[in-house]
């Protein structure tokens, strides 16, 4: 599974995942760590308007795990 | 595919980050993204600015936001701007604006075009979301 370890503010990493994305071919799970909160239910978010899959998020120590299933068919 | 249509005309960097912040949030829901440029903010897309702003605040202040923006790894804007020329954010300066501060449209960035009133009214006309900064 591929993993997005970044620091960087919000829509940084959006448009990083925005950018996985468009490279997926069938599906692709990835994970997003980031320190910042609000990623979690911004993703979410995208995830509804780019009809991706939002799988969850737990927190571990000072980080949040996003967990993501992008679709491209 | 939906759309967002910006209008900028403050050269501060509150109002240019957060401008750029949506836009680039624009393309990352794939909407269709038109940023316009117009007064005081056309001077942030001449190469010599390549979207350097600065806050409007007292030298002090800037100096600890500035810290704290590098500490938090927030980017700046020249940052921020190419990121959004990359993704397809499509940028127009409004040429009435760029007379009034004595650039030449020669003296633009790559990637920006010019335009006036009646492009704006006409993308504003079909968006689904106007932002005014």
């Amino acid at each position: 599974m591929k993993v997005i370890d970044s620091n960087d503010i919000c829509p940084v990493v959006i448009l990083t995942v925005m950018r996985e994305w468009k490279s997926v071919k069938d599906e692709e799970e990835i994970e997003i760590i980031t320190p910042w909160e609000a990623v979690a239910q911004e993703l979410e978010k995208w995830c509804k308007e780019t009809n991706n899959e939002f799988l969850g998020y737990f927190r571990d120590g000072d980080k949040i795990k996003i967990r993501l299933k992008l679709l491209r068919y | 595919m939906p759309k967002l249509t910006i209008l900028l005309a403050d050269n501060s960097m509150d109002k240019f980050y957060h401008g750029l912040v949506l836009a680039i949030g624009g393309k990352a829901l794939d909407w269709e993204v038109k940023f316009f440029v117009t007064s005081q903010a056309v001077v942030l897309f001449t190469r010599e600015y390549k979207g350097k702003s600065k806050m409007k605040m007292g030298a002090l202040s800037r100096f600890f936001v500035t810290w704290q923006m590098r500490k938090l790894k927030i980017p700046d804007t020249t940052k921020m701007l190419e990121d959004a020329l990359k993704e397809g954010v499509d940028f127009y300066i409004d040429e009435a604006g760029l007379k009034l501060a004595g650039i030449q449209s020669s003296d633009l960035m790559d990637g920006v075009k010019l335009s006036g009133s009646i492009s704006f009214l006409q993308e504003a006309k079909s968006s689904d979301v106007v932002v005014t900064l």
